[in-house]
């Protein structure tokens, strides 16, 4: 049951014809500033829904500073950003993840104390229900239970229900964190750098647990491991110093000359 | 003089980000030892001189002994640890030295007054604002100008930066606790003469330190200048201005009543006040 | 599962029992100025559980929380001064004024964390305990003597140790039950996620500063009644009961019995009082004794005594209080 990936208006997926897609993402001119510092220049891109868009660039070149502003955790300075046609620079970050924008963290963040239940249990009972609840015993919830449970086998974590959130491994509590985000209901997962810190083989199925989130999801995808981008995104746009150096397919990504000698290139093989 | 006490505390609060709640009672401390050592020697001055590196000493002790164990961990850890060492420190002196407030006597030197136009004014208490000026300049120039103070600075702005850049923590730790120490002490000694010096008398003013430190901003010298400088202002303005303003319009039993109680109240207003405009203080330190 | 919803074990329910047959064993033992003690114990526990509420499930550290205690303990004793004579209305002055502070006081703190909210709260504190030091007509420093109980109703007379004894077995048997349902609710668990990890909540959708109020809010309406019920204990009241080192006394408590723990503030609050009861009566000088102890506690259990007793079956490792770095 897909109850928590599938939005109620269906995204128009590419037909092998090339009928029109609905836009997931529109960033328009998008700045940001602090201090004297333009961390985000004058950015504008376009994602289009069920696809996988990669967002890469060298330290510093304000990847983080997008995806906060995406999210809601920043404020821009101008410019504009609508998501699925509704402009949402205005909503604060808790109403853009009502209407489906959710991001996930580089720096693992999980509810240590909580089990792994309790810890999809909470995001989800957020969705189910309007009232705080104070008498309602949590553990008599079984929506909200059998929910947390069924996204806990999505991202492969049905056997670690009780385990509490501080004691697994790095690549378990990453999935968690994806897990916590797959919870909202998204239509969009921003998710910032998920292979951070991961061994080859958790990074593989750290791979296919993203590929297997779209069509029904749109993800932006924010990475430094190469090989996990190239494999997985259906465009690309590079960053450099705040601004777009470029953007497009893998492969135009990877022939582009200006792109190798910013970035590519001091990285090595592409 | 309450920025001497406040200075200490800002630079351990926001270089180690550890609520020292003891802070006002190696306050107590320093002037239990000065009128010990002043009663044993007969002068005030050398009284001054011993309590100083006393102080500094059991400060030394509690940071290596206590207080390095609990760095890492979180703000109610360091809250309970050192409201536990108040009880301690309250009973302590006690025991060592009996219930009953002691002496400490004015420095004959200092004991009149000097004559500032047409204002008689405690000679001693000008002595208290120029060490307070003096000590000010002082840590201005130790935090601006030279190494130690750079890092000192770096760590109340970025303690991983620091710690990346090769700075010794651990040392800076205790050099940083210590001198708090000795200003706290100072401000003890200082100010013994005036109050009792007796158990507990570190509490009221650690509260006041915290108002200081809160309204200057965590971790920053000039923040607590400022701060001790709006507090004391406002403390005297309560305690004087508010009352008469308040006999002047309204019947004179309920003045008084409420003028004591808003002008002890208005420090605290004014801290609510400026934490609401400014969550973070006037100049704090992190950016 | 196991981590936040314990069962009720038969322990507490035999705690209770036992609580409820000790005014007559310590009557017929000829002990009793115990009864009293235990009162205290009792009212304390209410009033460390509700700190445990916000300090322990919510990771709030909170330095004036003794305000709303005081602030019960004044309400109800203005209120019989002025004439009230009915026990239920004193209540829920007491309730009302306590909670409506709370909540003044939570909107105004929420809005910072960390070690800012520590210095909000005890600021806050200080000004109600400086308020009541001032107000001369309601005894000022000196305190303020409640001149009887008011009335229960029902034919028993408040007034005898036993009755009210009773009376405050109920009100603690209660508030634990309500603070275990609060906490083992949907509430509940988004509180201490809320504790674990803000910025995740917020970006799951929740605005976790609502959270944060409620919970302050409900936690001083508890300790309210606590203040209300050791005013009428004592039969006085005095400012020191707002003062922070009260409050210190309460974050002790709930330290000492487990931070974030069902019985944290209960067990706490016994521990406490018990010790300073044996101590002062060995020694003068028990303070020194009482921080040591603390000291030692924090240093190496940093789940109190919850965390050491076994037949309170909680799952191995706790929840910690968590204070937020600026």
């Amino acid at each position: 049951m897909n109850r928590w990936a599938a939005p109620k208006a269906n995204p128009e997926v590419r037909s092998a014809e090339g009928a029109p897609v609905s836009t997931a993402l529109q960033i328009d001119g998008l700045v940001k500033r602090f201090g004297g510092l333009e961390a985000t220049r004058d950015v504008s891109l376009q994602i289009e829904a069920g696809t996988i868009h990669g967002l890469i660039g060298p330290n510093g070149a304000g990847k983080t500073t997008l995806i906060s502003l995406l999210s809601g955790y920043l404020v821009a300075d101008g410019g504009s950003i609508a998501f699925f046609g509704k402009p949402v620079q205005q909503l604060t970050q808790q109403a853009r993840v009502r209407v489906g924008l959710v991001r996930s963290f580089q720096i693992t963040s999980v509810f240590g104390s909580l089990s792994v239940l309790e810890n999809l249990q909470v995001s989800v009972q957020r969705r189910h229900h309007r009232s705080f609840g104070f008498f309602a015993a949590a553990r008599a919830d079984r929506r909200a239970r059998d929910e947390a449970a069924a996204i806990a086998e999505r991202v492969g974590l049905a056997k670690q229900l009780d385990t509490r959130g501080d004691a697994m491994s790095h690549g378990m509590r990453r999935r968690l964190d994806v897990g916590l985000s797959l919870a909202c209901a998204p239509r969009m997962l921003l998710m910032d750098e998920p292979m951070a810190g991961m061994g080859h083989d958790e990074a593989d199925e750290v791979v296919a647990l993203i590929r297997s989130l779209t069509p029904e999801l749109t993800i932006l995808l924010v990475e430094h491991d190469m090989d996990a981008v190239f494999a997985l995104a259906d465009r690309i746009t590079v960053l450099l110093l705040g601004a777009v150096l470029a953007s497009g397919t893998a492969s135009e990504i990877r022939d582009n000359p200006d792109v190798r000698a910013a970035y590519l290139g001091e990285e090595g093989t592409a | 003089m309450l920025f001497l006490i406040a200075a200490g505390l800002t630079l351990v609060f926001g270089v180690m980000n550890f609520v020292n709640l003891a802070h006002g009672s190696l306050f107590m401390v320093g002037a239990y030892f000065a009128a010990w050592f002043a009663g044993v020697f007969g002068s005030f001055w050398l009284g001054l001189l011993c309590a100083l590196p006393a102080t500094a000493a059991v400060g030394l002790v509690i940071e290596v002994l206590v207080l390095r164990r609990l760095y890492a961990k979180d703000h109610m850890v360091h809250v309970l640890a050192t409201f536990a060492l108040i009880l301690i420190f309250n009973d302590l002196v006690r025991i060592v030295w009996g219930p009953l407030p002691l002496p400490l006597d004015l420095p004959t030197g200092l004991a009149g007054a000097i004559k500032l136009g047409p204002v008689p004014y405690s000679s001693f208490r000008l002595v208290i604002m120029l060490s307070g000026v003096l000590v000010g300049l002082l840590l201005w120039f130790l935090v601006t100008r030279t190494r130690i103070g750079m890092w000192v600075r770096a760590g109340a702005n970025n303690r991983e930066m620091a710690i990346a850049m090769g700075v010794n923590v651990k040392w800076l730790y205790t050099a940083v606790f210590t001198f708090g120490t000795v200003l706290s002490a100072l401000a003890g000694v200082m100010l013994g003469p005036f109050v009792a010096v007796e158990a507990g008398m570190g509490d009221g003013v650690l509260i006041l330190a915290f108002v200081v430190v809160v309204i200057g901003g965590i971790g920053s010298v000039l923040g607590a200048a400022a701060g001790a400088l709006i507090v004391g202002v406002v403390d005297t303005l309560g305690r004087t201005a508010l009352p008469a303003l308040l006999s002047a319009m309204l019947p004179t039993a309920i003045a008084t009543s409420l003028g004591s109680a808003l002008g002890s109240m208005m420090i605290y207003l004014v801290m609510v006040l400026v934490l609401f405009w400014r969550p973070s203080g006037l100049f704090p330190a992190n950016s | 599962m196991k981590v936040l919803f314990p069962r009720p074990t038969l322990a507490w329910v035999l705690l209770f029992g036992a609580l409820a047959v000790f005014p007559w064993l310590a009557t017929l033992a000829g002990q009793d100025f115990y009864i009293g003690v235990v009162i205290r114990i009792m009212i304390f526990a209410i009033a460390a559980s509700s700190l445990n509420l916000i300090l322990g499930y919510g990771g709030m550290v909170s330095f004036g929380h003794a305000a709303f205690f005081g602030l019960g303990a004044y309400a109800a004793s203005i209120a019989v001064v002025h004439g009230a004579d009915n026990v239920w209305l004193v209540w829920a002055v007491a309730a009302v004024v306590a909670g409506l502070s709370a909540f003044v006081v939570g909107y105004v703190a929420t809005r910072t964390r960390g070690a800012y909210f520590i210095m909000i709260t005890l600021a806050m504190g200080q000004l109600f305990y400086f308020l009541f030091v001032g107000l001369r007509q309601y005894g000022g420093d000196d305190g303020l003597r409640m001149p009887a109980r008011p009335a229960l109703g029902f034919g028993l007379d408040i007034g005898s140790e036993p009755v009210f004894y009773a009376v405050v077995l109920v009100w603690t048997l209660l508030m634990h039950l309500m603070l275990a349902r609060l906490v083992r609710s949907r509430f509940g668990l988004a509180l201490e996620a809320v504790r674990e990890n803000e910025q995740r909540m917020g970006a799951i959708g929740y605005s976790t500063r609502q959270y944060r109020l409620i919970a302050f809010a409900v936690a001083g309406v508890m300790a309210g009644v606590a203040g209300a019920l050791l005013a009428m204990h004592n039969q006085f009241v005095s400012p020191k009961m707002l003062h922070w080192s009260q409050s210190g006394t309460l974050m002790i408590m709930v330290a000492l019995g487990g931070m974030g723990r069902l019985h944290g503030g209960f067990l706490g609050a016994a521990a406490l009082l018990l010790l300073e009861e044996v101590l002062s009566s060995y020694f003068s000088y028990w303070h020194i004794y009482v921080g040591a102890v603390l000291l030692l506690v924090v240093m190496v259990s940093p789940d109190g005594l919850a965390g050491l007793g076994r037949i309170f079956r909680r799952a191995p490792a706790a929840p910690s209080g968590r204070g937020r770095a600026p």
